[in-house]
């Protein structure tokens, strides 16, 4: 009986290091041969919730921070990091609009200072664009929409060229400086 | 003779002490079945086909004008000999758009949707056993293949589209920068490529076109070649050597490269080069950039290998349709 005691005793914390392995090795090895992109539960700014902008949906909310806006922009990503990019956050709203369906997708870009926030905005402003009544340094055409707010800036671009979206911008927009959590 | 030392063991003993060792065994065969990766340490990695095909007395390319894409394709491929030139029964030819963005065709992110289903019916129409369309995009593939068209337009045309998830990536023998990243496995399968970028602004690179574009067959971890993102590019250009390059000049992104998205940084060229000399094709896409294309940094190295050349003086402009 005392023997079955020792070799259990040995057994066991080989069995507790079988299972340690597995444990450690699950968490190690990637989810999907496909990169990702994104770091799904890294923090950023924030974008509203679909309701508190009358959007009739949103996709999930992808994050980016230094490590991984290659994977967002590719090259697109220098000039963001010569500003001082530092996370975003990024989904795709939809809205109902006159039996349209309006698809806008929304990014909110946090720099490291306002200064570069600002000098992204700038670059990103479409030639043209004009200013947003009611919100105050926005500029859009109707196809993208640029804002900038201390260190963040929100950048809106509709996937339906050509069509009205003077409200679901502004909606959007207003819900982003309202800083409604999603 | 007994050996006082060494006690005899019964049967009972013995099993357990066997059993002991098996379970020793079994733990150290799982551990090492769950921290062996094969894609870092496999023997098998695959080296990547050339799939050029001997053409020396074709011009090095062509560029064909006109306000429909698909007709731009079928003149460029029958100045060039007809696709039967390059694709012949039985083959499969995999094609490469750029299809990294979520974007609409009129925003010019992506590859024009009607160019690559023509590539996709000429190919069929050439024998082609099966045409597959595939990238690995930089956003959500599925809607990025949506929204762009070019799964929708692909598969009316008969070709099989890989998206997302349907991409295996195997190891391969590249070296490089590019050494240890995994590739699309269905483009080492494949018997021809054709590589179809879009002309666009890049804030890195200045532009991107077709050997740019190999950037989308890497798996995860290709963002770190934009660390010296002219010598990776030029060492892709190396590594994969298509049958064909067609440059997707329908619509070009002119600023806010490469994902872009507002209309004010497109411009509508209605054209489109083809050829067998990327490096050529390349530099006309630089062009229509307003760039000098011996000052793009990977086209001048990649000329510099001896890849092709960067005049696209040597591509035949057949005019507008």
């Amino acid at each position: 009986m005392r023997r079955v005691i020792i070799i259990v005793l040995v057994l066991l914390p080989l069995a507790v290091l079988a299972v340690w392995i597995g444990v450690r090795a699950h968490r190690l090895r990637p989810k999907s041969a496909i990169p990702a992109g994104t770091s799904a539960t890294a923090p950023g700014p924030q974008l509203p919730s679909p309701s508190s902008c009358g959007a009739a949906g949103r996709s999930q909310l992808e994050h980016y921070d230094r490590s991984t806006v290659y994977d967002w922009l590719d090259g697109g990503a220098a000039p963001y990091l010569d500003h001082g990019f530092t996370t975003s956050t990024v989904a795709t709203y939809r809205f109902e609009t006159g039996g349209r369906t309006l698809t806008i997708e929304a990014a909110a870009v946090r720099f490291a200072s306002p200064r570069g926030a600002a000098a992204q905005a700038a670059a990103e402003t479409p030639p043209g664009a004009a200013p947003v009544p009611g919100l105050p340094g926005a500029h859009s055409t109707r196809d993208v929409l640029v804002w900038c707010r201390g260190r963040d800036m929100l950048r809106l671009v509709s996937f339906t060229p050509g069509a009205e979206t003077s409200g679901p911008f502004a909606a959007l927009a207003r819900a982003w400086l309202g800083g409604t959590a999603p | 003779m007994n050996d006082p030392y060494r006690h005899p063991i019964d049967r009972r003993e013995a099993l357990l002490r066997i059993s002991a060792a098996l379970a020793a065994g079994g733990a150290v065969t799982a551990g090492g079945i769950f921290f062996h990766d094969r894609r870092i340490v496999s023997p098998s990695a695959r080296p990547v086909p050339d799939w050029r095909t001997d053409e020396a007395h074709l011009p090095p390319g062509v560029i064909a004008r006109g306000s429909d894409p698909a007709a731009n394709v079928r003149r460029a491929l029958d100045a060039l000999g007809g696709v039967d030139r390059f694709v012949a029964r039985g083959h499969t030819v995999l094609i490469k758009p750029n299809v990294g963005w979520d974007r609409l065709p009129e925003q010019a992110a992506d590859t024009n949707p009607q160019v690559v289903a023509e590539l996709v019916r000429l190919s069929l129409a050439a024998g082609a056993r099966r045409v597959i369309v595939a990238d690995i995009s930089c956003n959500d593939p599925a809607r990025s293949f949506e929204h762009s068209g070019i799964g929708p337009a692909a598969r009316a045309a008969g070709a099989i589209v890989l998206v997302g998830p349907k991409i295996r990536l195997v190891r391969t023998r590249t070296g490089g920068p590019a050494a240890g990243l995994e590739v699309m496995e269905a483009l080492l399968d494949a018997d021809r490529v054709i590589n179809v970028p879009v002309v666009k602004q890049h804030s890195l690179s200045l532009a991107t076109l077709g050997m740019k574009n190999w950037f989308g067959v890497l798996g995860r971890g290709r963002a770190r070649l934009h660390q010296n993102i002219n010598h990776s590019i030029a060492e892709l250009a190396a590594t994969f050597r298509p049958t064909l390059t067609v440059i997707d000049a329908t619509r070009i992104l002119t600023a806010n490269g490469p994902q872009g998205g507002s209309l004010a940084d497109v411009r509508e060229v209605h054209a489109l080069a083809a050829g067998i000399d990327p490096v050529a094709c390349d530099a006309w896409g630089a062009t229509l950039l307003g760039l000098e294309p011996r000052r793009v940094g990977y086209i001048a190295a990649a000329e510099g290998r001896g890849l092709g050349r960067a005049d696209p003086r040597l591509l035949e402009d057949l005019g507008t349709a």
